[in-house]
């Protein structure tokens, strides 16, 4: 199965090129975003009272920031290359950027996980309602919904559902359940898992929904359905067998990146309900000017999002026979 | 007769009564539960108090480990581990005498912990973004710039229960200063068992000798203080238990206090007082002792020109201001030293005794000195930018200036947004015309205030530069006599506001509120919160 989904090439051989190209992307990614960084203006201990020269003059060597840019960039590599990727600034030593993130990925791969199954369930549902029933009710409902869901900012959904849900309704609620239904912020409880991820899910939701009808209608009124219909196959059977796997593919093609960047934090959503996640720290290291962190965060995102367009890789293989990897 | 004897002995027992009643300090009616909740926004990087420099670092080592003094609800400086002290004639010598104390782990707090401590805090290894605070030791600034030993540093405990301090040059602020968190004890062989690296990281990596010790901190989610019955004075800690949380987010955290998840919030802006309000709780309101300022860079031709810089001083309403954009209680600003800094005399502060330097919202005078200004650079019109943070308040504030200066003066401005270091970084390399600025008092005394503008200081964005001041603060740096020092300081703030190469706006208040039950917290310019004393009353 694995020679006819690499197209005959060795697996071996597959998977050498697959890992040189990564490794290359993520060199190339690493010395682009570490040359942006020092161009910034500022420095990590850039503060508004300024360092007296003395201090500013200990803390620069402390954290190797007097050496020329290059030097520091190539100690960086000779330490990532190990697995090494130093301490963050803002946290003055104590903690490692693995620790942070590592802190941090947890809360944001669990919320990314809901979201995305949810994400993928509905959209999936919806899509498929509304291509079956295109030109009726059903279609212009779901696709209303999927506008709401692409246009309305995650945010301004979490906080509505934050206010009235969380807040308003929950307590009107709790004189008959004795407990507040939803808790406003946190990650601990089932049910303080519910908001975040109904917020998260939306737009993803809306766009698999738009992409599942347009790639379903096109496969409709394909040759192969009419034959099968002509086959005398049931209604089910034609649209389970012949139509879903034929849609799947730009579902599939979106789902790579889509995944990256749920699984991996969302700033938004985590600040305002409170989940411990690593979303933060892609905006608080740059505005901390947390190289170390940057660094990290910015490496970490592009190992993941070069891991997932893998498994969409081979998932086309799977879905689609026709098409081989390493034409 | 009988009647008379009973009103007598009636008329005694209401007088024994009253004078009982009087006497005594009420008790105050402790609800059940003693327990705090608030949020604080974001994590402490660490509680390590030799490397912290952040506000909320600082709100919770002030209640968890305590240094010679603490500051009362007024920033009066009162005995904390230190029971009392005595100075040398000449005020450069300091003998502190320790009371008994414990830290959590039950070992002793000595002087060597404080001795251990400031040396830490100084020494160049530690990169202590902070350590020049304590500059004012004889021998710590040579000591931090590498160029002289740590057993040259004016400190020295002489026994377990005593401390000399040499200090450099008089201060009026020394006991303040004490209070202040970089000053904690460190005790030496838990420092050095935990390592510096990881000294303060976590809640067992820390020892306590205050109100409460960290009991429990689950990194980015909570930190959960617990009252500490070793404490001297823990008969006037009431709390039992302080849940701080992390919540990053401001309208979800006040949505929280809404909901009775918390029992104190921050009133961030006008929109926050206005549904605060709403929902019938009280704001509450404390300086925390900042000027809001324009800082001009005198090397731009426009801004070199004296007149004009004063026209822009003179032309603003700050109160207008203040009451259409601010939107809160912030005070207009005559002067640059905040109201909150103390006096030459106890229970003055300096600005009371020196009143208003600069005069506000006189259009005429300011349009005259405008042309005036003009005529001198040979110039019809200026146009100037003024660069400020690229948050929507700081925007919002810095285009009401500019929309206020231009419709009164007819300058040119425009207002230049940018990141928040972005900004610092352009203001350290003194490229700018305008920028909006704030500070904030470091120690309780003008001299916060006034040293950056010294010629060459590294906070003096404005290259000013001028003998007069530079003579005055070299004199008042070594004046002894309070009264005299004072009277410097004076003269230097009247120099500065007649130079004007900064135009004050306004004095910052805050605002915050909470539910009615929770009594004795205490905000102020030194310290953001203090709820040492305080307690929920029973309802």
């Amino acid at each position: 199965m694995w020679n006819d989904t690499t197209g005959g090439t060795p697996l071996y051989k597959f998977i050498a090129t697959r890992i040189l190209y990564t490794v290359l992307a993520l060199w190339l990614l690493a010395t682009v975003t570490f040359f942006m960084m020092q161009a910034m203006p500022g420095d990590p201990f850039l503060k508004p009272k300024a360092l007296p020269e003395s201090v500013a003059k200990n803390v620069r060597a402390k954290w190797g920031l007097d050496k020329p840019v290059v030097i520091q960039y190539l100690v960086y590599l000779k330490n990532a290359a190990v697995g090494d990727f130093g301490y963050s600034y803002y946290y003055k030593g104590s903690r490692t950027v693995a620790q942070v993130i590592g802190a941090g990925f947890p809360a944001s791969a669990e919320l990314g996980l809901r979201s995305l199954v949810l994400a993928i369930f509905f959209g999936l549902l919806l899509g498929i309602i509304a291509a079956l029933n295109s030109g009726k009710f059903a279609d212009a409902f779901a696709m209303f919904l999927a506008i709401l869901g692409v246009s309305v900012p995650a945010f301004v959904l979490a906080y509505l559902m934050q206010y009235f849900i969380a807040f308003k309704f929950s307590a009107a609620l709790k004189p008959l359940l004795g407990f507040r239904l939803f808790p406003i912020t946190g990650w601990k409880t089932e049910a303080s898992k519910v908001l975040p991820v109904i917020a998260l899910s939306f737009g993803s939701m809306a766009t698999i929904s738009r992409l599942m009808r347009s790639s379903m209608l096109d496969v409709i009124t394909s040759d192969y359905i009419k034959t099968a219909k002509a086959k005398g196959l049931s209604r089910n059977a034609v649209i389970l067998h012949h139509m879903l796997r034929n849609s799947l593919l730009p579902i599939v093609t979106v789902l790579g990146p889509m995944a990256a960047a749920i699984l991996t934090g969302t700033f938004v959503i985590e600040s305002i309900f409170g989940v411990p996640g690593m979303g933060r720290l892609y905006i608080t290291s740059v505005q901390n000017q947390d190289y170390t962190v940057i660094m990290g965060t910015t490496l970490f995102y592009g190992a993941f999002l070069i891991f997932m367009n893998l498994l969409v890789d081979i998932a086309y293989g799977l879905i689609d026979p026709r098409i081989r990897l390493a034409d | 007769m009988n009647i008379r004897k009973i009103l007598v002995v009636t008329l005694v027992l209401v007088l024994a009564l009253s004078v009982f009643a009087v006497g005594c300090k009420a008790a105050p009616k402790l609800a059940e539960q003693q327990v705090l909740r608030m949020n604080i926004g974001t994590e402490p990087p660490q509680l390590n108090s030799t490397i912290s420099t952040d506000v909320v670092s600082f709100d919770v080592l002030r209640h968890t480990v305590e240094g010679l003094t603490i500051l009362d609800a007024n920033d009066k400086p009162i005995p904390g581990m230190a029971e009392k002290w005595t100075t040398s004639a000449d005020g450069l010598t300091w003998t502190f005498t320790l009371r008994d104390a414990t830290w959590s782990d039950g070992t002793k707090v000595t002087a060597h912990d404080f001795e251990f401590g400031w040396k830490t805090l100084l020494n160049p290894d530690t990169a202590s973004e902070y350590a020049y605070f304590a500059y004012f030791i004889k021998g710590a600034q040579a000591y931090n710039a590498g160029t002289g030993s740590a057993a040259d540093v004016g400190v020295k405990a002489t026994d377990d229960k005593t401390l000399v301090v040499t200090l450099s040059q008089p201060i009026g602020y020394f006991l303040d200063a004490c209070a202040f968190a970089v000053m904690d004890p460190v005790p030496q062989t838990f420092y050095e068992k935990i390592g510096a690296a990881n000294y303060g990281a976590e809640a067992a990596n820390l020892l306590y000798n205050g109100p409460f010790t960290v009991s429990a901190w689950t990194h980015e989610q909570n930190i959960t203080l617990t009252k500490n019955p070793n404490y001297w004075d823990a008969k006037d800690v009431y709390l039992q238990t302080v849940s701080m949380d992390m919540i990053t987010d401001t309208q979800a955290a006040f949505t929280k206090f809404l909901a009775g998840d918390y029992d104190l919030t921050g009133l961030a802006s006008s929109d926050y007082i206005k549904q605060s309000e709403a929902a019938g709780f009280t704001t509450k309101n404390f300086s925390d002792g900042s000027t809001f300022y324009l800082e001009f860079n005198l090397k731009d031709p426009s801004m070199a020109n004296q007149k004009i810089r004063t026209a822009i001083t003179y032309a603003l309403d700050r109160q207008n201001y203040i009451d259409k954009i601010v939107k809160d209680k912030s005070q207009p600003a005559l002067a640059f030293v905040n109201p909150e800094i103390k006096g030459s005399v106890a229970g003055k502060s300096y600005r009371d005794e020196v009143g208003n330097l600069i005069k506000d919202n006189q259009t005429t005078a300011a349009q005259d000195l405008f042309k005036q200004g003009l005529a001198e650079l040979g110039v019809s019109t200026i146009s100037v930018s003024i660069i400020s943070d690229d948050s929507d308040l700081a925007i919002q504030r810095a285009s009401a200036l500019a929309e206020s200066l231009t419709k009164n003066l007819g300058i040119e401005i425009k207002v230049d947004s940018m990141p928040f270091k972005s900004r610092l970084q352009k203001m350290t390399d003194k490229d700018f015309q305008i920028v909006y600025a704030g500070w904030g008092p470091d120690y309780n005394d003008p001299m916060t205030f006034l040293d950056m503008f010294e010629t060459g200081n590294g906070n003096n964005h404005t290259s000013y530069s001028s003998a007069a001041y530079d003579a005055l603060l070299a004199s008042a740096r070594t004046e002894t006599n309070t009264a005299k020092r004072y009277a410097l300081y004076k003269q230097m703030e009247t120099t500065l506001m007649t130079d004007l190469p900064i135009c004050p706006i306004f004095y910052r208040i805050r605002s915050y509120t909470t539910i009615d039950s929770l009594k004795g917290i205490a905000r102020s310019a030194f310290q953001d919160i203090n709820f040492r004393n305080a307690y929920v009353e029973a309802s």
